[in-house]
Formats: C-alpha cells, sequence, structure tokens
C-alpha cells in the first residue's frame, strides 16, 4: 500500500507544468530519433544527454526515458513507411508492416503498431510497479550457460525466418556468425580478420551493417527498377477493421508478456524481443506462409513486444542497477551524473525521483498514442515526397547516423560495402533477415559459451548439469527437430512461405 | 583519406612549429602561449569511449568549468573503439597547436601499445602527458552471501584449486584483468577469469552466484556496497579508499599488488609546454569546483590532479609493470 502512495506522489510530480513539458519535448525528440533511420536509441539519447545537463534532476530523467521509448516508437515509422528500420527492434517490423504499406494499408499499421506500443508500454510499466523486486531476483538466475541456452533458443526460433530455401537461409546465418567473428577474440584478447584496422577491433559496428543491409540495398534496388511508386495514394484510413482488431488481440497480448520477460534479462536487447515475437507469431499463425505479405500480426506482435521490453527493462536498471541493454547504460549514465545511484537504494534515497519517472512512463505512453496517431497523417504525408528526393534524404540521415554512432568515417565504408553487399545478395535471392540476426546472437552466444567453459574449466555438462539451461537447451532441439520434420519430409510446400527479406 | 590528411596536418604543424622556432626563438612559442586559447576558436577534446559512459560522463562534467576559465568553446567528440585505440590513434596524428587533446586512461592507453598484436600507430612517444584527472583504484569484491569473507579466504581457495576459483572481470587487458594479472603474478596463484561485456551483466553474475568474485574499480564497486549487493574484499592501493571506510587494502593483507585506472588528459607530443601548461592549469582549476567533486564523491570517485611530469612519472611506471605481464599472457 505504501507502493500505491508513493505512485500517487510520483504522479502529482509527474504531472506538474514543467514535467510534463520535458515528457512531451523527450517523446518528440525520441520519436524523431527512432524516425531518422541510423540513430538508434543509443545513440540518440547519449548524443542528447547534454541538453540536460542544466535541468532538474527529476526533470532531466524524464525527459530522457521519454526519448528512450519514444525512440522504440518512432522506429516503426520509418519501417512502415519506406522499409528503412529507424533502430534495430524495428528491423522486423518491415517484413510485413511495409508490405502492408504497399497494399495501401500504411495507416492501419502505423495505428496497429501505436495501440500495440501503448498496450505493451503500460503494461510493462504495471508490472515494473507490482513485480519489480522479485523478478529481478529471478533475473540473477540467468548465468553464462543460461544466456547460452537462451540464446540458441533464439536461433533455433529464427530459423523459422528461413522463407523460401533453407539451405539458402542456414548459408546466410553462417554469413552472419562469420561477420560476428570480426574483431578482439573475447577471451584470449588476440585481433580477429581485422587485417590490422584499429576501427575493427571492436568488431563491425552493427548500426552500418544492418543500415548498408536493410537502408542503402534497398533505396539502390528501387532506383533500379526506376519508380515504383505505389505507395501513398491509399494510405486512407488509420482505423483498424474489427478484423484487424481480432487478428491483433493474441499477438498484443504474447508480444507483451514476451517483451515484459525479455526485458528483464540482462543483455537481451529490444530487437531480439521483436524478432523472438515475429517467430512466435508466425509458427501459432495459421497461415504461417503469408508471414511477409503484410500480416497484421507481424506488426502487432513484434511491436508491441519491443516497447513492452523498452519499460521492462528499467526494471533490473530501477531494482539492481543493472543495465539491460546499451540504451539503458546511457540512461544509467544519466542517473549517475545526477548524483543518483540506481539500485535498491534508489527507491529508498529518492522515492520521489523514481515514482515520479515510473508515473511518467505511463504519461508518456498516453503521450505518444495521442501524438502519434494523428501524427501519423504527417509521416505518411513523407510518402509523397518524389522518391528522388527522400532517398537522397534517407541516404544523407544514412550517412550522418552512421557516423555519428562513433564519430568515424571508417563506418561510412562499412555502411557502403554491406549496402552494395546487400544489393547483391538480394538480386542473388538471399535472404537477410538470418545474417542480422546470426550477427547480433553470434558474439553474443560465443562469449556466453566461453564464460560457461571457463566456470566448469572446460566441461560440456554446464549446460546440462544446471536446471535452467538443460530446460531451455531441450525446448531448443524440440523446435529445431520439429521444424526440421514438418520440412523434410513433406517436401518444399512447408517451407516455402513468403520470401523474408527485409 | 582522413588519416593521410592528419598525417599531413600533423607533419605541416610540426614544420610550421620548427620553423617559427627558428625564427624567433622560444619567444614565438611564448607568445602563441598569451593568446592561447584564441577567442572562438574552439578546443576539441577527444573522448576514446563511448558516450554516457563513467570516462565520457566524467570528463563532460569537467568541461563546462573549463570552457568558463578558457573563453571558448570545448567540443567533446566520442571517437569510440578498439578499446580507445582509434580514439588516441586519432589524437596521436592531431595537430600539437593545443586545440586538441583526448582522454587517455591508464592503464587502458598504454595496453595498446605495448600489444604487439594490436598493431598500434603510435606509442608512448606520441603521446604528450597533460594532467591526471581522476584516479581509481581497483577492487576485489563478493556477493554479500558470499563463503569468501576476507581475501585471505578466496586466495587461500586459489591456492589450493589452482585455476578453479572464477574472478569475473570486464574484458581482456582491462585496468581490472591487469590488476589481477598482477596479483596472479605476485602471489604465484592462478585465477579462472571470467569476461564480461559490460558491468552490468557482470554484477548480475555475482549476485546470482555464477562466479566466485569480481574485479572492478572503486567507482564501479561502490553503487553495490551501497545497495548492500556486495562486499568489498580488498583495494589493490596504497592507502584505504575513503569511499570504503574499513575495507583493507591488499597490502595490509600480505597480497603485493598495486593497480588503478588512472583517467587522464594528454595532448599530441609536440605541443608547445607553455600552451600545454595553460591547458594543464585549467584542468587544475576546474577540478577545484565544490560541486564536481561533490557529484564525484557519490559516483565513488576520486579526483587526483598531477600534473605533467608526475603524469609522465606515474605512466613509466605502469609501462614498467604492464610490459612483462603482457609478455606473459601471449606465452600461453
Amino acid at each position: 500500500m505504501g507502493d500505491l502512495q508513493n505512485l500517487m506522489m510520483g504522479f502529482s510530480i509527474a504531472l506538474s507544468l514543467q514535467n510534463l513539458l520535458f515528457a512531451f519535448i523527450g517523446c518528440m525528440m525520441g520519436t524523431v530519433i527512432g524516425v531518422l533511420p541510423g540513430v538508434g536509441p543509443a545513440a540518440g539519447t547519449a548524443l542528447l544527454i547534454p541538453l540536460t545537463f542544466h535541468l532538474p534532476a527529476t526533470g532531466a530523467i524524464i525527459m530522457l526515458a521519454a526519448i528512450y521509448y519514444g525512440a522504440m516508437y518512432g522506429g516503426t515509422i520509418t519501417s512502415v513507411l519506406m522499409n528503412v528500420p529507424g533502430e534495430a527492434s524495428s528491423v522486423v517490423v518491415c517484413l510485413d508492416g511495409h508490405q502492408m504499406a504497399l497494399k495501401g494499408r500504411a495507416g492501419v499499421a502505423l495505428s496497429i503498431a501505436a495501440i500495440g506500443s501503448f498496450i505493451g508500454g503500460t503494461v510493462a510499466t504495471l508490472g515494473l510497479c507490482v513485480a519489480a523486486p522479485p523478478l529481478a531476483r529471478m533475473a540473477l538466475n540467468f548465468g553464462p550457460p543460461e544466456f547460452f541456452a537462451l540464446m540458441a533458443l533464439g536461433l533455433s526460433l529464427l530459423m523459422g525466418l528461413a522463407g523460401k530455401s533453407i539451405v539458402k537461409a542456414l548459408m546466410m546465418g553462417v554469413v552472419g556468425l562469420i561477420l560476428g567473428l570480426v574483431g578482439m577474440d573475447p577471451v584470449r584478447g588476440m585481433p580477429r580478420f581485422t587485417f590490422g584496422q584499429a576501427e575493427l577491433l571492436d568488431g563491425l559496428e552493427f548500426v552500418s551493417v544492418i543500415m548498408g543491409f536493410f537502408g542503402v540495398s534497398d533505396i539502390l534496388l528501387t532506383v533500379e527498377t526506376e519508380v515504383r511508386q505505389t505507395v501513398g495514394a491509399k494510405v486512407s484510413s488509420l482505423m483498424p477493421t474489427r478484423q484487424d482488431v481480432r487478428d491483433s488481440a493474441w499477438p498484443i497480448t504474447r508480444g507483451t508478456l514476451l517483451g515484459f520477460f525479455l526485458g528483464l534479462i540482462p543483455g537481451m536487447t529490444g530487437s531480439i524481443s521483436s524478432f523472438m515475437s515475429y517467430a512466435m507469431e508466425k509458427k501459432m499463425s495459421k497461415y504461417p506462409d503469408k508471414f511477409g505479405t503484410g500480416m497484421i500480426e507481424g506488426v502487432a506482435g513484434p511491436e508491441t513486444a519491443n516497447n513492452s521490453h523498452a519499460n521492462a527493462a528499467l526494471i533490473p536498471l530501477f531494482t539492481m542497477g543493472i543495465p539491460g541493454s546499451p540504451t539503458i547504460a546511457v540512461l544509467m549514465g544519466a542517473f549517475i551524473m545526477n548524483g543518483l545511484v540506481p539500485g535498491p537504494l534508489l527507491f529508498k534515497d529518492h522515492p520521489d525521483l523514481v515514482w515520479a519517472v515510473i508515473a511518467s512512463l505511463y504519461i508518456g505512453n498516453v503521450m505518444l498514442l495521442i501524438l502519434n496517431l494523428p501524427l501519423i497523417g504527417m509521416w505518411v504525408k513523407v510518402l509523397k515526397i518524389p522518391y528522388s528526393i527522400l532517398f537522397a534524404i534517407i541516404l544523407a540521415f544514412t550517412l550522418v547516423g552512421s557516423y555519428s554512432v562513433n564519430g568515424s568515417a571508417f563506418d561510412l565504408k562499412t555502411l557502403t560495402l554491406f549496402g552494395l553487399l546487400g544489393y547483391l545478395f538480394k538480386k542473388l535471392d538471399f535472404p537477410l533477415a538470418p545474417v542480422a540476426l546470426t550477427f547480433i546472437l553470434g558474439p553474443m552466444m560465443e562469449l556466453a559459451l566461453r564464460q560457461s567453459l571457463i566456470m566448469s574449466q572446460g566441461h560440456m555438462t554446464i549446460f546440462v548439469s544446471r536446471p535452467i539451461s538443460c530446460g531451455l537447451l531441450i525446448l531448443a532441439v524440440i523446435i529445431l527437430l520439429s521444424s526440421a520434420l514438418r520440412t523434410l519430409p513433406f517436401g518444399t510446400e512447408a517451407v516455402r512461405g513468403e520470401d523474408s527479406q527485409i | 583519406m582522413k588519416i593521410q590528411k592528419n598525417r599531413f596536418t600533423k607533419s605541416l604543424g610540426i614544420g610550421l612549429l620548427a620553423m617559427s622556432l627558428l625564427l624567433a626563438g622560444g619567444f614565438a612559442v611564448a607568445a602563441g602561449a598569451a593568446d592561447f586559447p584564441q577567442k572562438g576558436k574552439v578546443i576539441t577534446l577527444i573522448i576514446p569511449w563511448g558516450a554516457g559512459g563513467g570516462s565520457d560522463v566524467g570528463a563532460r562534467m569537467l568541461m563546462p568549468m573549463m570552457e568558463k576559465d578558457l573563453g571558448t568553446t570545448i567540443e567533446v567528440v566520442n571517437k569510440t573503439g578498439g578499446g580507445s585505440q582509434v580514439g588516441i590513434t586519432a589524437l596521436a596524428k592531431a595537430k600539437p597547436d593545443g586545440y586538441t587533446f583526448a582522454m587517455t586512461n591508464l592503464p587502458a592507453t598504454a595496453a595498446i601499445y605495448l600489444d604487439a598484436d594490436r598493431k598500434a600507430a603510435f606509442g608512448r612517444k606520441d603521446i604528450q602527458p597533460l594532467a591526471l584527472y581522476v584516479f581509481d583504484p581497483i577492487g576485489v569484491a563478493v556477493a554479500k552471501n558470499s563463503r569468501f569473507k576476507t581475501m585471505k579466504d578466496l586466495m587461500d581457495a586459489a591456492k589450493a584449486n589452482p585455476g578453479k576459483v572464477t574472478i569475473a572481470t570486464s574484458g581482456i587487458m582491462s585496468a581490472t584483468h591487469i590488476g589481477f594479472l598482477s596479483l596472479q603474478k605476485n602471489t604465484d596463484t592462478k585465477f579462472a577469469f571470467v569476461p564480461f561485456d559490460n558491468n552490468g551483466q557482470m554484477r548480475a553474475a555475482v549476485l546470482g552466484g555464477h562466479v566466485d568474485a569480481e574485479g572492478g574499480t572503486i567507482g564501479e564497486l561502490v553503487p553495490g556496497v551501497k545497495s548492500g549487493d556486495i562486499r568489498v574484499l580488498g583495494v589493490f592501493d596504497k592507502t584505504e579508499s575513503p569511499f570504503l571506510p574499513g575495507v583493507p587494502t591488499a597490502q595490509s593483507q600480505g597480497y603485493n599488488v598495486a593497480a588503478s585506472t588512472a583517467r587522464a588528459f594528454s595532448v599530441p607530443a609536440g605541443t608547445p609546454k607553455a600552451i600545454a601548461d595553460v591547458l594543464a592549469a585549467s584542468i587544475k582549476k576546474a577540478m577545484a569546483d565544490p560541486d564536481l567533486k561533490s557529484k564525484m564523491d557519490a559516483q565513488g570517485l576520486e579526483l587526483r590532479f598531477m600534473d605533467a611530469d608526475q603524469l609522465s612519472a606515474y605512466w613509466s611506471e605502469v609501462d614498467a609493470t604492464l610490459g612483462p605481464i603482457i609478455a606473459e599472457s601471449k606465452k600461453k
């Protein structure tokens, strides 16, 4: 009951005119950051930290938190409208979201995304209030072996993204793993595949690779096919039909839960939540073949999971001072800069601030919904800009965004190279989603694997002797076997589906 | 392309400097310092670490005071990559005119050029130390319910089971890892080092009982101590940390080790001393700000100024300790 009182107090602080303004500015800026390809939430939040230097601590944190979850929403807009993911967790939304836009249903896709985001975000915030302490304790049971098992499970699920050819998808998955090897060996400290380039010691810059694969290559393809401006004309209705709502209800529910639980686990990024949600929806759907052709479930689930994840990820930060993702780490930096140490003491020492921030999460989610539903019209208008101009603008944003992450001209070369590679792969009909996936998960999996083996002095038994990791691995094997059994004997039909290139 | 340009400007800068020295002797340089920094000319601070990290946030807090003191704008540029190698390479190639300086943390900076595998494009001689800003010693900590109550418990366990006591560190050749390698060397023990990507995952692994202990700087450990999650068993410094009263040093427990992260500022080699002195004096002045001190105290970070000569001497100590440790780690 004390918590309820605290929450009320938090609302009274967060609802002050000043703090409402900070939340509003944060939501707007966050959406813009999300919309701009290449400037992801981590880079964007970090870039805007200096703006908060002279603000009071509560206002500064409220604004930065709003930027963070605003960006999570904004990323969807460009994914749907232009097939250019604004940030990593929106990559998967391109699959069906953009297809919907091509069918003139961009408005519906964005509405459902906004509603799903709102529900996911609000429910996760509710969870943050109610269940923070016990859930954070549960997340502690995840050590390196459990992380490894979880990612193995993730990969097994994600092979569902395979598209037309399992072989091609597996080949691309291996390409992603190889790309993930570039950089310093995490245990021995030896440079791998860096060719003497200091810039490669930290590995290939994720943002540049993704922007190249999914941004630049697509622009090249579209330019080649001449004006394909099919979109824009029929984006009339924002209102989802009754059927849309019915189709989205379960994906939103599942996405909320999935994002919430993955958000609690340090190291799980929002993109994993959205990818997993997509894979799950595809698996659960009665029409898995139709995914990639504009299924609303493919938008509702991932987008909800992503936002639920964003808010749930604040739980380990607030209760234990553990930042679950790079963006949260940036947010934690802002806390520390204001002399606040995230952790259990935060609730004790600064209840006014914590509860005001939590209250502002509710308010911010409402704000984003109100802001974005009418503003979707504005974003849709972006499509009316001639492609020749629009593409130049997107390319410029891509370049600036890619540069701004590390302030490195080398990343521009990475962007260009992977833009060309992506173009080539698409021409040859190789799916790109598996590359992106293994490229993200590969290095994390490798680290978890090697950490586990160091812990066990090299014994593989560590993965089966621990109940959680054993359970997850069994689940992964079952999923792998069932997809293999379903695909192999029954020939091509089950495998086919539409190609889930992004 | 950028690198070539920088090389060009650097040689140009050195050439101009040499010319001015030839023409007017020391006078020209002294006059250069008198109008340094020129009004409206932006000074660039290269931070070779990511925005929002400890080094970045700490440095950014210092800049407003320096800007006020110097009367010009300081632009902070995060040039990340290769564990600060990219940013420091950029510093080494920058024009040595005082308008570019960078954070060069120790031992991270030394670990770059002392490790042949990293093929560094710069060496100690290319960097001119400016001033020390923050001194953050390494400590070893365990979860609050750990069976290890003292550092002796931990060391005895490591002696009894060589290579089985797991220590979480923030990656290969990080300050913490180097500190523990030195402890290992001086005490003839062997640990199993589990590298982590970020401190959050590391702390979670410690609290979840997945590793036996964690190494970290005092600044990284203090929040966990404040929240009661972890206990620090020993501090790898000559004196106890003011932020962890009652925690004995490793040396007082009989283990000879001293290791820390020193956040320092440097300029490219060849920067005129008079100009470097202006920057160093400004750093010193900015560090006296009482608000900064209270913010740093809250984070468990000790402000410790060293001038160029003191920092240079400390740097040589780091080089001397680190060289053999890196050589040994490569033998395996």
